[in-house]
């Protein structure tokens, strides 16, 4: 029940035996390898390869998303469905197995055709658009693009705003030009002009300055439109093409959905690829020769065993060392609890792992953190509502992880509070007299002072765990004068204050000087004397972090009250005719659910912050890095 | 008689309205955060969730005093418990501790939550260091709240 103990693990082996090796320790997900690459000029993997790797792993992961949203399964059906397992055999065979390559080129070209489709579509729509001006013009097309003059006249479409209209009929008054009106867009009018050749320069002029713009046809209408059609028709046949096209774009989507029959392959292959890289990229961690392969790295002691004997067929070819890390080594840590405790890790890798050597916080914080959720939420039926839903989604869900570690936890949260709740709180509001210890309505003092022990002990208890610390790092003096004078210090201040006897002070005063005369670290006698003197004052802190625990009975009190509320408010609806019972419902349900929610946040997150701030700051210094050993881990598929 | 009554009900007024502000100020500074956030990245709107509500907690601070106080002065049954000059007076400064920590601590807890946001925004899998961030700033409105029920539960009728 603490930091798991690590042993050193060093291997020099044939070059040739690194891939067996590697895949051995892989599936056996024994050992984390550190870095111990040297500058070799000899390299036989090259970076063009894991390149290759990672460009499958990422078309693989493209084509899995795209088809994931093809495949139709709704959240909540997706949610309980449980994830594809791989047996470890069958990883070599899919491997080499060239079928699902051939499933990933034929959804990339089939998913090509249809990017294709898909942006002829929208450029036939964009051309319809384009043309849509013209729709009212009986003209024919190829006539507007190719009648452009004769020898005596010009001819011209172009659009103007719609402001200069009237500037323009002034001028068809006096300049010798034709215009006529095609058809309105938004802000301007599409028009033809038609005007004698030899007045060309002026007419452009005055256009100009009118605001014109020449309205030309597109090189797609151009090679699309056949000899005297109108735009109305050469519209009406872009609107037959892209039907066409859509349908073929349907006819690939369907395709394409047939495919997602196969998505379950492509996972097992976008896992195995990732699995292969993270070898080959722990790969380039080994130190490397011509001819031998170097491995650092670190096995739980306890597997130690299991280490040999994955190693036993290679016993003649390699050379394996397996030793504790000296004092300047860091070996990773990995948390080993016992399985009641191991719920409560979650809190301990939140704040950060402790470092090498050092003490595990979990199980010293598991009671108190079981009893404080208790007692900041106190409601029973929360309690029960959690612990069951939390058992439900355990046994549906089949989730691994992190978030089985949460459920856990809060199976165990919930039961805090059907205890608590029962003691000091109520169910759903309202109090089981039988079983209550204390209403913390009536009574709320009472409550305010177990809170307040619960503080103390467990402040008083972070003291002693530094205490057993000291003493492991041989810091005798520091371990018994300093600590142990606080230790002593504390309760003897407190059973002095209460009862008034002469050996409460006495003891007080003992562990006062204790703390004067070692806490500081300064070699001077008068400076060693003031600054423990200086130190003394510390006792604020401990004030503060005892009476921080308040906070327990706030919180309780809040989920009672509003619980309360909810009750009140249900009752005073029920009074309403004919739909009273509903509405009176509805405000019981949901107000109830609320409450749940908004209670066991609070008193998670002050439970764990309490462990944080006033706890962990009396003995613990995280800094740990993770134990994290080579291993076959999947993002879709679950490894037998 | 009337007048401690009507200072009373201010005491419950100003607790219910005073940590009310601090909440929508609070929650609405995280709420814009979360907004930004979610227009890149709509699926953390689950995580991002509790850091918006967490800033909500003194406004249900504060409708919990006000509701003791309402219980307290017997406005539920239809039958008024006589409050004088002082007691009215008293019960309005009862409800002062929940009602001003809640209004500062609302808004700067909204700042804490609004960070936070950005920071999940980049680490998702450290959501639960903000909400315990946030939690400090909180630990003030929750001791105003037992100060408040303290000194509610100690005033005579």
């Amino acid at each position: 029940m603490a930091v798991a103990e690590m042993l050193k693990v060093e291997l020099i082996a044939p070059a040739r035996l690194k891939s067996p090796l590697l895949k051995k320790f892989q599936q056996a997900a024994l050992i984390q390898i550190e870095e111990s690459a040297r500058e070799l000029p000899h390299e036989e993997m090259s970076i063009n390869e894991i390149d290759k790797l990672h460009t499958l792993e990422e078309r693989l992961h493209q084509a899995i998303v795209y088809l994931k949203a093809w495949s139709g399964q709704s959240g909540f059906k997706k949610l309980l469905t449980p994830r594809p397992t791989l047996n470890k055999n069958e990883i070599e065979t899919l491997r080499h197995d060239s079928t699902w390559l051939k499933i990933l080129q034929t959804f990339e070209a089939l998913k090509r055709k249809r990017d294709e489709i898909s942006a002829q579509i929208r450029q036939l729509e964009r051309e319809k658009a384009l043309l849509q001006p013209l729709a009212s013009l009986a003209l024919p097309l190829d006539k507007v693009e190719k009648f452009k003059e004769t020898d005596f006249i010009c001819f011209s479409l172009g659009t103007l705003p719609l402001a200069s209209l009237e500037a323009l009929e002034e001028h068809l008054r006096h300049e010798p030009f034709w215009a006529g009106e095609v058809a309105l867009m938004a802000k301007r009018i599409v028009m033809g002009v038609i005007y004698l050749k030899e007045k060309e320069y002026d007419v452009r002029e005055v256009l100009e300055r009118l605001g014109w713009e020449p309205y030309s046809l597109s090189e797609f209408v151009v090679s699309f439109l056949k000899k005297g059609e109108t735009a109305a028709q050469v519209m009406k046949r872009l609107d037959q093409e892209r039907e066409n096209l859509a349908r073929a774009g349907a006819e690939i989507d369907q395709e394409i959905k047939n495919l997602t029959g196969h998505l379950e392959q492509l996972m097992k292959a976008a896992d195995i690829i990732t699995n292969e890289l993270r070898r080959q990229e722990a790969f380039q961690r080994l130190g490397r020769t011509q001819k031998t392969i170097y491995l650092k790295g670190w096995v739980l002691a306890e597997n130690k065993e299991k280490l040999i004997s994955l190693l036993q067929p290679y016993q003649q070819k390699i050379y394996l060392n397996l030793s504790q890390p000296s004092p300047e080594e860091t070996p990773p840590i990995a948390l080993d609890n016992p399985p009641l405790f191991r719920p409560f890790e979650l809190i301990t890798r939140l704040y950060g792992l402790p470092q090498p050597r050092s003490l595990d916080p979990t199980v010293y914080l598991s009671p108190f953190f079981f009893v404080f959720v208790g007692l900041a939420v106190s409601e029973a039926g929360y309690g029960l509502i959690v612990s069951l839903a939390s058992l439900a989604a355990l046994y549906f869900l089949k989730s691994k992880g992190g978030l089985r570690t949460f459920l856990k936890l809060l199976v165990y949260l919930g039961g805090a509070n059907i205890l608590f709740g029962s003691l000091v709180g109520g169910w759903f509001g309202y109090p089981w007299r039988k079983v209550l210890l204390i209403d913390p309505l009536r009574d709320p003092l009472s409550f305010l002072l177990l809170a307040l022990v619960l503080g103390f002990l467990q402040v008083w208890f972070g003291t002693l765990l530094n205490l057993l610390q000291e003493i492991k790092k041989k810091n005798y003096s520091r371990a018994i004068f300093v600590d142990g004078g606080w230790l002593l210090l504390l309760p003897s201040l407190i059973g002095a204050g209460l009862t008034g006897h002469r050996l409460g002070w006495l003891l007080a005063g003992l562990g006062a000087l204790g703390i004067i005369f070692f806490s500081s670290p300064a070699r001077n006698p008068v400076a060693r004397f003031f600054g423990g003197l200086y130190n003394l004052y510390d006792i604020s802190r401990y004030l503060a972090d005892v009476l921080s625990y308040s906070r327990l009975l706030a919180l309780g009190l809040a989920t009672s009250v509003i619980a309360m509320v909810v009750n009140t408010l249900a009752r005073t609806a029920w009074g309403i005719p004919w739909l009273g019972w509903l509405i009176a419902g509805f405000i019981f349900i949901g107000g109830h659910l609320f409450n749940l929610g908004i209670s066991f946040l609070g008193g998670f997150v002050h439970s764990m912050r309490l462990q944080f701030v006033e706890f962990f700051s009396k003995f613990f210094r995280a800094g740990g890095r993770p134990f994290q050993p080579l291993a076959l881990e999947g993002k879709y598929i679950e490894f037998e | 008689m009337a007048l401690g009554l009507t200072i009373a009900l201010l005491g419950g007024a100003l607790a219910v309205v005073l940590g009310g502000i601090g909440s929508a100020i609070g929650v609405g500074l995280a709420g814009q955060a979360s907004s930004g956030v979610m227009s890149e990245d709509p699926e953390k709107f689950g995580s991002l969730l509790l850091l918006v509500a967490l800033p909500g907690t003194q406004g249900i601070y504060g409708f919990l005093s006000a509701f003791l106080v309402i219980l307290k002065l017997g406005l539920t049954g239809g039958s008024p418990v006589a409050v004088n000059f002082y007691q009215g007076w008293q019960i309005l400064i009862a409800c002062l501790p929940v009602g001003l920590t809640g209004l500062v601590s609302g808004i700067h807890q909204g700042k804490v939550c609004a960070s936070g946001v950005y920071m999940v925004a980049k680490q998702p899998k450290d959501l639960m260091k903000p909400v315990i961030m946030a939690a400090l700033v909180e630990t003030y409105a929750v001791l105003g709240l037992l100060i408040t029920i303290l000194l509610l539960n100690g005033i005579k009728l």
